[in-house]
């Protein structure tokens, strides 16, 4: 084994998803000495990249998330990081974003008022921001959609969209929507949509393309042609954008929507002069509730980082920051978190429910926070004492009831960002 | 259609649509209705263990010899959907040594074949079992067998045959004249209207349901269904059949299936045969138990669970024979033109069939030769024609052995491994999805996984559910009007069985399925509203009578 190489730095984060990507790039613009660590690339890459922030409560549909903040739980985190005022938590979300304008140039929409939008399902879902290349799959009252598809791909079927987008626009009122869904034939046998950007490179095919979107036009004269987001840079985009309709829908991975929002964070936060470690494993000293320091590995080589200050930016189920553990024999469950073990909750078989579209304490896991963002345990008590969190490992909130997507670690981010200013680390 | 046949038979199981092809065979016009999709019920939710007979040789030995002798005629005709893994009896420290000594002498007098393996042969064929455990063990004639393929090439080689076959057919009510049943009443579970069907003579094969059936005609057949609970791991832990050397008893078995292993099962005496509920002490049961013969099972990702009732009749449980009985109604309750027959094992099917149709002919006159044992189901291939095979198909060879292991030689003769995949993790492209529709009855997406083995691989539908919803939407008939009501009640199927066993990493998996579906889809807004609108919808009509 080679000697151990030692870094230090003021605040360590943990994972480079949305939520530790944000908080190290706040942290650098107030002049603090940050480094990211992280086993992969972020959850976020898999998300929709829209930033969500409240959108729905009691499966109703809000006009924004001032409507819903007065019925939310007090161990809400919007609630406890805003001491429950909802000027605060404006005036956080309105900051976060001016601050992290660079960032969201990518994206349009106001953090105050809710847009409902059309996804890759064919369904409607309330969001806050999203890309600009989404623009045209905003929900219109007497809206007219073509979903775009292509000969011989499977991956979805623009006619079921269409018609799903009926029954869902009907059943919230819509009367006046109309969808179209149309397959189209390029000349060419592609196995899968996640081809089109690279054959569009092709003048014979492009033109081809470019021909069929103008017959579309002059067939149905839709208000947007409507696309899965398979552009990995959406410049390409832009220039059939000047002269054609076409927009992206939401959609998860493997569409490239989170992906590209991830990759421009991170390039973001490197191009600042935040270094950040890629570690196979990682292990954390714990002594007196206090972490001195984390020891990561990669290809055989040992790094340890001091730090004063620790953030833990791992991510929900999905992202991989907490983990369930069965005991053998009873098959009893426990949550914990995957980096230094701390126990959240005892499941029970209630916390599993049988119906997929019940109310879900699945994906309310995660830490209990205090107003300076640290974990605490049940006697409100912080955990470790030099340990905050942000993004989706905070608990409490319900991002497939609310949908509250990014809203969370953008804010949080911005928050802990604030505080560690004052307390000068 | 004509709506008059010489034989009705109830229920789409394995029993049921052999007995369709072995009454087809012979000549006469059938008609099959299932409630659901075929192998829906029990079959479906089997083990696929074709029996050497050893499971039953101690305690059952007329169910051992049944099972000997049509595992080898099954492995004639079925070949291609069989997996010829053989299988292991094997005697671990929590046995007893007594066992031993019976289940050989047994072995020999029924006729099954076994043979004694040293420790070292054992561990050779199966490196996964473990040294420390093991005592003794012997080989015998188990393999895989894919029930769903199954029932499938039965029903296919009925169809060539002349019989109707109708899924999504429920039988409501019979029609009788005197003391005759002439026919039955069925409901349309897809277009929602009544049909009538009239035959000469009606056969009940609904398994474990044929106690409810029968009730509605006043019979008191003595069916006394048994639910056993299995689990699904994401990988081969084994390549062979393995069982524990005592009485069969719970969680003893593992079955490799395709990429998957299978351990069950458990028995449970049930009221209601629809109860699918896998209980929180059946896992801990499994899972004590399955760790007997391999210790690091609680290292291995679970990917699902299911659970079916066993078609028990005239007993309870373990101690009820696994031997089949034909009740004639005739003699029995003295009404006329209706036959009932349960119980058996898979690996028994068609013996079953030929009985029963040989009673039916005894009963409406015609041909009394049996000929389903000498003729291969379609999809039949030689094995030496495989090298063949793969030459004259285009495409990626481990793609196309991959669709020869599931249809056979239809597989060649169909090109079902072209097009674009559409499930990645069980290799399944559009042709087969699209044939499977077009031409093997396929309407809901479950019936699609049922045919193909798309999204029951370790994902669990993740990524192509929605991509078979729009495979239907474009060519299954009358899908446009179920394929909100079908998308919604599959994702809640799928979910129930996997989260039942939610531990880490399937509990990952799970929550990304309800990113993936109630977040970022919002299906949750949307079932909600459904279900809220249908609530609305029936107290109308309750409103209206």
């Amino acid at each position: 084994m080679r000697k151990m190489i030692r870094r230090d730095v003021d605040v360590l984060v943990i994972g480079s998803g949305a939520a530790g990507l944000l908080t190290a790039y706040y942290l650098i613009n107030r002049n603090i000495r940050v480094s990211v660590v992280t086993k992969g690339y972020g959850a976020t890459a898999m998300s929709s990249g829209c930033f969500d922030i409240l959108g729905m409560l009691d499966n109703k549909f809000l006009e924004s998330f001032r409507e819903g903040f007065d019925r939310l739980p007090d161990s809400h985190p919007y609630r406890v990081i805003s001491m429950n005022k909802l000027t605060t938590l404006l005036n956080l979300f309105q900051s976060a974003l001016r601050e992290a304008n660079s960032i969201l140039d990518l994206y349009m929409g106001e953090v105050t008022r809710n847009i409902n939008v059309i996804t890759l399902f064919g369904t409607i879902k309330p969001t806050a921001l999203i890309q600009k290349s989404m623009k045209g799959s905003i929900l219109l009252p007497d809206g007219k959609y073509l979903f775009l598809g292509f000969n011989n791909v499977f991956d979805y079927n623009p006619k079921l969209q269409a018609r799903m987008l009926l029954s869902f626009a009907r059943i919230m009122g819509f009367k006046n929507i109309r969808a179209f869904g149309e397959r189209i034939n390029l000349g060419i046998n592609i196995p899968s949509i996640h081809f089109l950007p690279v054959l569009l490179r092709r003048k014979k095919i492009h033109d081809a393309f470019m021909n069929t979107l103008d017959n579309l036009m002059n067939k149905y004269s839709p208000d947007s042609i409507l696309i899965p987001p398979v552009f990995d840079k959406i410049e390409y985009l832009k220039d059939i954008q000047d002269d054609f309709p076409l927009y992206e829908v939401p959609s998860a991975s493997p569409y490239k929507a989170g992906l590209r929002l991830n990759r421009l964070l991170w390039r973001l936060v490197e191009s600042s002069g935040v270094p950040i470690y890629h570690a196979e494993d990682l292990r954390a000293i714990v002594a007196r509730r206090e972490i001195s320091k984390i020891t990561i590995r990669k290809n055989e080589k040992e790094t340890e980082i001091h730090a004063n200050i620790f953030v833990l930016a791992t991510g929900d189920l999905v992202g991989g920051g907490l983990k369930i553990v069965t005991k053998k024999s009873s098959l009893e469950k426990e949550l914990i978190d995957s980096v230094f073990g701390l126990k959240i909750a005892n499941l029970s078989k209630k916390t599993f429910r049988d119906d997929i579209f019940s109310n879900h304490n699945l994906s309310k896991f995660g830490f209990k926070i205090n107003e300076n963002l640290q974990p605490i345990s049940e006697s409100n008590e912080p955990m470790i004492d030099n340990l905050y969190v942000t993004g989706a490992i905070i608990g409490g909130y319900d991002i497939n009831e609310e949908k509250s997507g990014l809203g969370i670690p953008l804010v949080t981010a911005f928050r802990l960002s604030n505080l560690l200013k004052k307390a000068e680390v | 259609m004509s709506n008059k046949f010489d034989a009705l038979v109830i229920g789409g199981g394995i029993t049921g649509v052999g007995i369709a092809r072995d009454l087809s065979m012979r000549g006469l016009s059938v008609l099959l209705l299932e409630r659901n999709d075929i192998a829906s019920g029990a079959t479906g939710r089997s083990h696929g263990l074709l029996h050497s007979g050893g499971r039953y040789v101690v305690k059952d030995p007329h169910s051992a010899r049944e099972c000997a002798k049509e595992n080898k005629v099954l492995r004639y005709i079925a070949g291609h959907v069989i997996e010829h893994t053989g299988g292991l009896f094997v005697r671990t420290i929590h046995d007893p040594e007594d066992y031993v000594e019976k289940f050989e002498k047994s072995c020999r007098e029924s006729g099954v074949t076994c043979e004694r393996l040293t420790i070292d042969e054992i561990l050779d064929l199966e490196p996964n079992l473990h040294r420390d455990i093991l005592l003794e063990g012997f080989f015998v004639n188990d393999a895989a067998i894919d029930p769903f393929k199954l029932t499938l090439m039965n029903m296919l080689d009925a169809l060539n045959n002349g019989a109707e076959i109708l899924t999504y057919h429920e039988v409501v009510d019979f029609i009788k004249r005197g003391n005759q049943v002439i026919g039955v009443i069925a409901k349309d579970k897809i277009k929602g209207h009544l049909k009538e069907f009239y035959s000469d003579i009606v056969i009940n094969a609904t398994g474990a349901w044929s106690g409810k059936l029968g009730s509605k005609l006043g019979l008191k057949i003595p069916s006394r269904p048994s639910k056993g609970s299995l689990i699904v791991f994401s990988r081969r832990i084994f390549n062979m059949v393995i069982n524990r050397l005592r009485q069969p008893s719970d969680g003893d078995i593992f079955v490799p299936s395709y990429s998957t292993t299978i351990l069950g099962t458990t028995s449970i005496e049930v009221n209601n045969p629809d109860d699918f509920n896998t209980l929180d002490s059946e896992l801990i049961t499994l899972y004590n138990e399955g760790s007997k013969i391999y210790p690091d099972i609680y290292d291995i990702r679970p990917i699902r669970t299911f659970a079916g009732p066993r078609p028990l009749i005239g007993g309870v449980g373990r101690e009820a024979s696994r031997t089949f009985t034909i009740i004639d109604h005739e003699t029995e309750d003295d009404l006329l033109g209706i036959v009932t027959i349960s119980g058996g094992k898979l690996t028994t099917y068609r013996l079953m069939a030929e009985k029963l149709s040989d009673l039916v002919m005894s009963k409406i006159g015609g041909d009394k030769n049996c000929r389903t044992h000498k003729e291969p189901l379609p999809g039949y291939y030689d094995p030496i024609e495989i090298g063949r095979m793969l030459r004259k198909s285009e495409s990626f060879k481990s793609h196309v052995l991959r669709t020869i292991r599931r249809w056979g030689s239809i597989s060649i003769n169909r090109k079902l491994y072209s097009g674009g995949l559409v499930c990645f993790c069980e290799n399944v492209s559009s042709a087969e999805i699209k044939y499977s529709i077009n031409e093997t009855k396929a309407m809901t997406i479950g019936d699609i996984m049922r045919r193909t083995r798309a999204s029951m691989g370790p994902c669990q539908g993740q990524n192509c559910i929605f991509k078979l919803a729009g495979l239907l939407f474009d060519e299954a008939r009358n899908y446009k009007e179920i394929f909100l009501r079908d998308l919604i009640d599959h994702l809640r199927k799928r979910w129930r069985n996997t989260v039942s066993i939610a531990m880490s990493p399937l509990a990952d998996q799970d929550a990304l399925f309800l990113y993936t579906f109630s977040y970022l889809g919002n299906l949750n807004y949307l079932a909600r509203m459904l279900d809220h609108l249908e609530k609305g919808d029936a107290k109308d009509d309750s409103k209206r009578c």
